[in-house]
């Protein structure tokens, strides 16, 4: 029973070293887009569709808390903050679609793999990047959200 | 042999040997893969990939089976210091004749603010015969991410001193060949950049441009066509771009869900209204004040925009994305502007 305390504390401040580590070797476009990937594995690799949809739901609700966590913890300029409105809008419509939203026809069940490969290609296009330079701390705090 | 002269080391990897003449080529293409940025992709299966050493890899095959044409592909990595102090020439340049690779040039921008391109058209005019044969066809190929419409943005991440917006990439590509020498065909693999800016910006620099009016994905731009100009060497740069385009359609439409968009703009037909066209987009950002950085969207769907006079010297290859608000449209003007 005492052992419990000092293994978890282990397990967290090992957590936190790795992330630490991919933090400062990654920049947040890749941090967003390696939880995409793992996103979109997931929904292959799943077989039922509610689950489907759960595990897309929980991933744009998760990289719409990390957008709130930078704009909130972040010192960044107007032309960053337009950066990250316009991110945030593509992750909202891309919910929004999802859950048959805002004007959207909801996905079809069957067509939840496609709208996953959708979703991450459109993250992974040729256009504008997300050139906000973080803290590692903040980033460390990005990451851990998107787990 | 290695010399270094500034700031490049040109390691020459074939020499002729002497006495022999060096073989006249017929085309030569300058191509600029970016990677000073985030260029992270994934394949079907989640395996990672880089976009821009993807590219490369891309161009370099092509490169090795040019016989008669002349590559020199610029590789812009991060800048990089040894230990924290000494710049490093990071980035590097493949330079191959008739299909063979004769130099090796390791390279890192001569000032953390010079302009587009500076480092790279003068290592292209050092290594460059005195005189191109009239004939000579001059293909520029550009893969990265959207050029910026304006100043001000950070382009390069480790250089973030280098201005790179339309103006100054057509002021860049210039450089190459300065003087009335104009490039046949101008192909840009990015996002974004068929815009009435780019080819207003473009249209003395170039006779056709390639580009995507919207999306284009990382996996960017096929270069397995230029393989026309050894088999076809009558093949115009007009044709030539739209193979480019086609066969990147084609493989973007069966791999990705997203909308797939590539334009080719023959210069000589948009010039009798790009001018007026790029001061209507213009005077619509102004008033309207829309985010540049979302996605454009298809001009025609902007309020000034007259399909029936925009429409000379476009050609557009279109497929909608599967998914998203724009997933019914059937047709696009080939022009993408900021929409609001």
């Amino acid at each position: 029973m005492n052992l419990i305390k000092p293994v978890f504390s282990i397990a967290i401040l090992f957590l936190t070293l790795q992330t630490a580590a991919f933090a400062q070797n990654g920049n947040l476009s890749d941090i967003f887009k390696t939880h995409m990937n793992e996103t979109v594995q997931n929904v292959k690799s799943s077989d039922s569709a509610d689950e489907k949809r759960a595990i897309l739901d929980r991933s744009f609700n998760k990289m719409l808390k990390a957008v709130d966590k930078i704009e909130d913890n972040a010192t960044i300029s107007d032309k960053e903050q337009s950066q990250l409105k316009a991110f945030r809008n593509t992750i909202e419509d891309k919910s929004n679609q999802l859950n048959g939203l805002k004007g959207f026809k909801r996905v079809a069940d069957e067509d939840l793999e496609e709208f996953s490969d959708y979703s991450q290609q459109a993250m992974e296009q040729a256009d504008r990047t997300l050139t906000i330079s973080l803290t590692t701390l903040l980033l460390v705090v990005i990451i851990l959200l998107l787990l | 042999m290695a010399m270094a002269v500034g700031c490049s080391t040109v390691k020459t990897v074939s020499e002729d040997s002497a006495g022999s003449e060096e073989k006249n080529t017929d085309y030569t293409v300058v191509t600029y893969v970016h990677g000073d940025s985030d260029y992270l992709f994934h394949s079907e299966n989640g395996q990672s990939i880089q976009g821009d050493k993807n590219a490369l890899l891309k161009v370099r095959n092509s490169a090795q089976k040019a016989e008669n044409g002349e590559y020199f592909i610029f590789h812009k990595k991060k800048k990089k210091k040894f230990l924290g102090i000494f710049p490093r020439r990071n980035s590097q340049l493949y330079h191959y004749r008739n299909g063979e690779l004769v130099n090796l040039v390791s390279y890192r921008s001569e000032s953390e603010n010079e302009p587009f391109f500076e480092t790279e058209s003068k290592i292209f005019r050092d290594l460059s015969p005195e005189q191109r044969s009239a004939s000579n066809r001059m293909i520029f190929l550009f893969f990265g991410h959207e050029i910026p419409l304006f100043p001000g943005d950070i382009y390069h991440r480790s250089l973030p001193g280098i201005e790179v917006h339309t103006e100054s990439f057509a002021d860049g590509v210039q450089t190459f060949i300065p003087g009335d020498v104009r490039f046949n065909l101008v192909a840009l693999s990015t996002c974004n950049n068929g815009s009435p800016s780019m080819i207003h910006h473009l249209q003395d620099v170039s006779d056709i441009v390639l580009a995507s009016p919207q999306n284009l994905h990382l996996s960017h731009l096929d270069t397995e066509q230029f393989s026309l100009l050894e088999t076809d060497p009558d093949i115009t740069s007009l044709q030539l771009a739209e193979a480019i385009a086609e066969n990147t359609f084609n493989r973007l439409s069966n791999t990705v869900q997203t909308a797939v968009s590539l334009s080719v703009y023959d210069m000589e037909n948009v010039s009798s209204y790009i001018k007026e066209l790029h001061i209507q987009t213009d005077r619509f950002i102004d008033q309207e004040n829309p985010n540049l950085y979302r996605d454009n969207t298809d001009c025609s769907k902007l309020p000034f925009f007259d399909s029936k006079q925009f429409k000379s010297g476009v050609t557009t290859l279109f497929r909608p994305a599967a998914f998203g608000r724009d997933a019914g449209d059937s047709e696009h003007s080939g022009w993408g502007c900021k929409g609001i």
